[in-house]
């Protein structure tokens, strides 16, 4: 008992450090786009960087977020029907439904392995001027499924130690 | 099996899994995967790969918790107490005032978050106490809180807009300016409602008692706090709209703005940003999630050859032209009260949209209905989540049977207020055609 509580509570503040500092790199590409902007309309000089540094900000910046919002509860679900049951059977409908999003990521994590693969194998990078590695953004995609899975594993855990006893496992979840 | 079998089997176990209050985005992936693996084996699901990376590398909707950063930074330097403030001042005095002006401040404050959430609970903390305290009915004044909350989605900065933008392939700037005057012909007809209703009933929504009103000089002074936040929200308008910016840069701009705004109001702490930045993470999460989600289902379902089910089966039912754009409407209508918007663009616009063309309608125009027939899902019981966001904040005394019924003459107008939208196009695309020509 002592071990999983230690597992679920160590799953959950991976997710939100990760998930708490990619918010911060929101400021980033606000500097960095602030940058292109006086770049291009004050001395009509775009930055060959900006746009992509941008894209794969973004794509890496939501990717991360996702296993943090899951900790939250926070991505939406159609809760009209289930918060009419009791805690106890809501949290049974948890642990039962762990399994669609276990094979979700489960998917992604293997297919998004099998893309990412060759990609990191020949360290490959962009090819335009700026030319960042893509194997890393491309490994983002398993990476953060991963984040999401292991993020879905605490949640299932916790679901079903107080489905069976009634009781929270961890005293923040009161 | 038959593809429209197939089909059928997929939305039922989709709506059921729903029920289920396993999180949106996971039903829709799941579901996607099992069929697929059903369908083809694990090669199948191959497919889903190329479109979830292709969705990692779309920009624009970088924009997305730009504008949601901004919204939250405004909101939280207390510029809709201000704004209720001064709508109190200048509107108590008239019976249903106090309703009309709420209309005003949460068409603006929704449309700067951008998500409607932000806006209905915002206002029902502030303007819904008011409301009641003036012996309001508790019908009007939270309809009004949550009909108001979802004129964002039409009213640019709009989130809606920049992810149909992705999907069809078309200007979001011409949409920003498209969704404008629907947004405020949907206020207008919010506003008369409320006046005419509370001025046939006027126990309904009584005026202020005299005492209760200011002088013209407070009010011309109360009006002074709302000058920054309103700049910052018309420039990002106008930046996109008019073409001078891409809509990424106006975001810059307006977060950088709302910084300013609210630091010149002695109100922008480390906290706030903080708080701010952790928030519209979750929602980019959210939707980008469905997004990833939805795409890998569309996939699957654009594998299977739906687009051409879709398209024989409209055509089969015979409807001509403006049925078949009905029909779509009512479907727009029904997902809504179980999926939310990202997700029923995700699955049906690729659909829809080649056919739309074909029969000769404008992909903007379309997109424009599209936004508010999804204004009145978030009003629309079951699954509204306005009306969640609302229950969040009411007082007990308030049921969720009694925000069901608040909804029912908004979700008339809004109804009205598509067809209208559907009768005269030119309310939507009359903007962007005199701003980027044809």
């Amino acid at each position: 008992m002592k071990k999983l509580r230690l597992l679920v509570k160590a799953i959950d503040s991976v997710s939100l450090g990760i998930g708490r500092l990619t918010s911060y790199t929101m400021l980033i590409l606000l500097v960095t786009s602030s940058i292109e902007i006086v770049c291009r309309y004050f001395f009509n000089n775009p930055t060959t960087w900006a746009y992509e540094f941008g894209q794969m900000t973004f794509g890496c910046y939501f990717l991360l977020v996702g296993a943090m919002t899951l900790k939250n509860r926070e991505h939406v679900g159609m809760d009209v029907f289930i918060e009419k049951l009791s805690p106890r059977n809501r949290a049974w409908m948890n642990v039962a439904t762990f399994f669609f999003t276990a094979l979700f990521c489960f998917v992604l994590i293997w297919k998004g392995w099998e893309f990412a693969w060759p990609s990191i194998k020949r360290l490959e990078h962009s090819t335009s001027v700026w030319g960042p590695p893509i194997y890393f953004y491309k490994f983002m995609l398993p990476f953060g499924c991963f984040l999401l899975f292991m993020q879905a594993l605490s949640n299932f855990i916790k679901d079903l130690c107080f489905a069976l006893s009634g009781n929270q496992l961890l005293e923040e979840e009161q | 099996m038959s593809m429209g079998l197939i089909t059928i089997l997929m939305f039922t176990v989709l709506l059921l899994l729903l029920t289920t209050g396993l999180p949106v985005a996971f039903v829709i992936g799941s579901i996607g995967i099992i069929f697929s693996y059903f369908l083809w084996g694990t090669g199948g699901l191959s497919m889903m790969i190329y479109p979830t990376y292709g969705l990692m590398n779309v920009f624009i909707l970088s924009a997305i918790p730009l504008f949601v950063f901004m919204g939250l930074i405004l909101q939280k330097s207390g510029i809709a107490d201000e704004m209720f403030e001064a709508i109190y001042k200048w509107a108590g005095g008239l019976r249903g005032g106090l309703g009309a002006g709420t209309v005003i401040v949460c068409a603006i404050i929704a449309s700067m978050v951008g998500i409607s959430g932000a806006a209905t609970v915002t206002m029902g903390l502030i303007a819904l106490p008011a409301m009641l305290k003036r012996n309001y009915s508790k019908y009007l004044a939270t309809g009004t809180i949550q009909a108001g909350g979802a004129l964002g989605l039409l009213i640019p900065p709009s989130i809606p807009f920049l992810v149909y933008a992705y999907i069809a392939r078309e200007s979001a700037a011409k949409l920003f300016a498209s969704g404008l005057l629907p947004g405020m012909l949907l206020a207008g007809m919010y506003i008369i409602y409320i006046l005419v209703r509370s001025y046939l009933q006027p126990n309904l929504a009584p005026a202020l008692p005299v005492e209760e009103r200011v002088t013209f000089k407070e009010k011309l002074v109360c009006l002074r706090a709302l000058i920054l936040p309103t700049l910052i929200i018309l420039s990002v308008i106008g930046c996109v709209i008019f073409g001078i910016t891409t809509i990424i840069e106006a975001s810059v701009i307006g977060a950088i703005g709302s910084m300013i705004a609210a630091a010149a109001r002695k109100k922008l702490s480390w906290k706030i940003i903080q708080e701010s930045l952790h928030k519209s993470a979750t929602v980019t999460a959210m939707v980008m999630w469905i997004a990833l989600a939805a795409v890998c289902f569309g996939a699957i379902y654009t594998g299977l050859g739906a687009s051409e089910l879709v398209q024989s089966a409209l055509e089969s039912l015979g409807l001509g032209k403006w049925g078949v754009l009905i029909f779509m409407q009512i479907s727009f209508f029904f997902l809504g009260m179980f999926l939310d918007d990202t997700a029923i663009m995700f699955l049906t616009i690729p659909l829809y949209l080649p056919i739309v063309k074909s029969l000769g309608f404008d992909p903007i125009w379309f997109g424009t209905l599209f936004v508010i027939n999804m204004q009145m899902a978030f009003i629309t019981p079951p699954y509204g989540l306005n009306l969640f966001y609302m229950k969040g904040v009411v007082p007990p005394s308030i049921s969720m049977a009694d925000l069901y019924r608040s909804v029912i003459p908004f979700i008339i107008i809004q109804a009205l207020g598509l067809a209208i939208v559907m009768m005269v196009p030119d309310i939507a695309l009359w903007l962007p055609r005199v701003l980027f020509g044809k």
